[in-house]
């Protein structure tokens, strides 16, 4: 339940997301909010649902980006998504600044994964130093989104709990 | 609480979990234009929210808008709106004399039994759902607003009013399609200098910057100037002929290939990133009289 609901909402945020940016007129520094609800879901799922999670959300990106070779955003996410749980254990993160930090971190990660991924497997010219030029920003934004996409999971997590007097409580 | 699963199992379900994605990379990743049952499921999946949302967003803008306009945020609007009006009257009013100018050549041309070369295209409209602004592709994905079950040609040339060329539909499903935009590094397009017959091509150097195309041409032909207008050439087959692209901006051109080509930076007429809707050039059979 618990991941068909996170998979439901990253469905609506990644769809929300670009038209959002666009119309705000900075496309090109939309935030990757895949990083955000990896390390939502990485404290609500198991190891498994969690790296089929990483794999949805990956497919719900490239089939939300027009041209994008289908397989480039999952293995990505999937790739950050093994590196998520270790982070977690190894530093002591804590509170507002650790999270976005811890942000910032992956979405470098997740940028230099895409590079090799690029390099590797993807045919055909590919701009490699718009990877490198929008890296730090675009990692700053994404760090900035964990605290808002963390309180908006949270918030809506505590409305979808049935309370004591419901008639459906069981 | 988490569990952490062991044993030989697990091991083939994280061997599967990297391996696939990396396969799926690998076919799809080959040329610009591979698809599969998969990328079309995968379109599928996502289009009923990414239409939705994006509505959603396009309405949400023009509502803070309005707002902001309400609130007197936006000092300069009736300044603004006086100069819009006028600005319309004066193109109306040109359109118009266009219009008109262009019916009496038109009757002329037909009195005379002279057939047009464009006779057989149509002109679809579409309208844009999503940008792709990534390093990886530059490209747009466009519905048709025609029925439901609508087979869009792949190599179908796109276009902006009032003119010029906005890219070609590489891939579609049902009556959408994505289409690679001319300033993607991979898009390479015979063109020409208009009202001469300079051949060369057309280059995309994948960014959004004003210069993001560049023309090429070999170095026996005249200089071309600065502000002339490039044009498709039609070669190939793959762009339909006469379409404007842009304009030249560079004073010379560059030597290229150890001087046997010459290089010229091109600014599109077409800002990609606001564009609403596009029509489709569609070719349809000759009728034969």
């Amino acid at each position: 339940m618990q991941f068909l609901w996170l998979s439901l909402f990253g469905y609506v945020l990644l769809a929300l997301e670009s038209p959002l940016f666009e119309q705000m007129g900075i496309p090109l520094y939309t935030p990757d909010l895949a990083i955000p609800l990896l390390l939502v879901a990485a404290r609500k799922l198991e190891d498994f649902s969690f790296l089929f999670y990483a794999a949805i959300l990956g497919l719900f990106l490239d089939g939300l980006t027009p041209l994008q070779p289908l397989g480039l955003n999952m293995a990505r996410i999937i790739i950050v998504a093994y590196a998520v749980r270790p982070l977690l254990t190894a530093l002591p993160v804590r509170g507002f600044l650790g999270y976005v930090g811890l942000g910032i971190a992956l979405s470098i990660f997740s940028d230099l994964v895409l590079l090799v991924l690029l390099k590797l497997l993807v045919a055909g010219p590919v701009q490699y130093g718009l990877i490198f030029e929008r890296m730090i920003p675009y990692a700053i934004l994404t760090g900035a989104t964990v605290p808002i996409v963390n309180w908006l999971v949270e918030w809506i997590w505590t409305r979808r709990r049935p309370t004591k007097d419901s008639i459906f409580h069981q | 609480m988490r569990r952490r699963y062991s044993g030989r199992p697990s091991t083939i379900i994280h061997a599967l979990l990297i391996l696939v994605p990396l396969t799926l990379l690998h076919y799809h990743g080959a040329h610009v234009d591979r698809e599969s049952s998969l990328s079309r499921a995968a379109v599928y999946l996502t289009l009923p929210g990414q239409k939705t949302m994006g509505a959603l967003a396009r309405s949400g803008g023009r509502l803070a808008n309005d707002y902001l306009v309400m609130l007197g945020v936006d000092f300069d609007f009736q300044h603004r709106y006086t100069k819009l009006g006028k600005e319309h009257e004066k193109l109306q009013l040109l359109m118009n004399d266009l219009k008109r100018r262009l019916d009496i050549q038109q009757r002329r041309a037909t009195m005379c039994g002279f057939n047009f070369a464009d006779g057989n295209r149509i002109l679809v409209p579409a309208r844009v759902i999503s940008r792709s602004t990534g390093p990886v592709n530059q490209g747009l994905r466009i519905q048709v607003e025609a029925p439901s079950g609508t087979q869009i040609p792949k190599d179908t040339s796109v276009i902006a009013y009032p003119a010029g060329l906005v890219g070609i539909v590489i891939r579609s499903t049902n009556n959408t399609a994505d289409v690679q935009l001319i300033n993607d590094a991979g898009a390479t397009i015979p063109a020409q200098i208009s009202g001469t017959n300079i051949p060369g091509t057309s280059y995309g150097t994948g960014t959004r910057a004003k210069n993001s195309l560049k023309f090429v041409v070999t170095a026996d032909h005249d200089p071309i100037k600065k502000g002339s207008t490039l044009v498709t050439s039609g070669h190939g087959n793959r762009y339909s002929k006469g379409i404007i692209i842009g304009e030249v901006t560079s004073e010379r051109g560059r030597q290229a290939a150890a001087g046997v080509k010459v290089e010229y930076t091109v600014s599109p007429y077409i800002r990609f990133w606001q564009l609403e809707e596009v029509f489709l050039v569609l070719e349809t059979p000759v009728e034969e009289n």
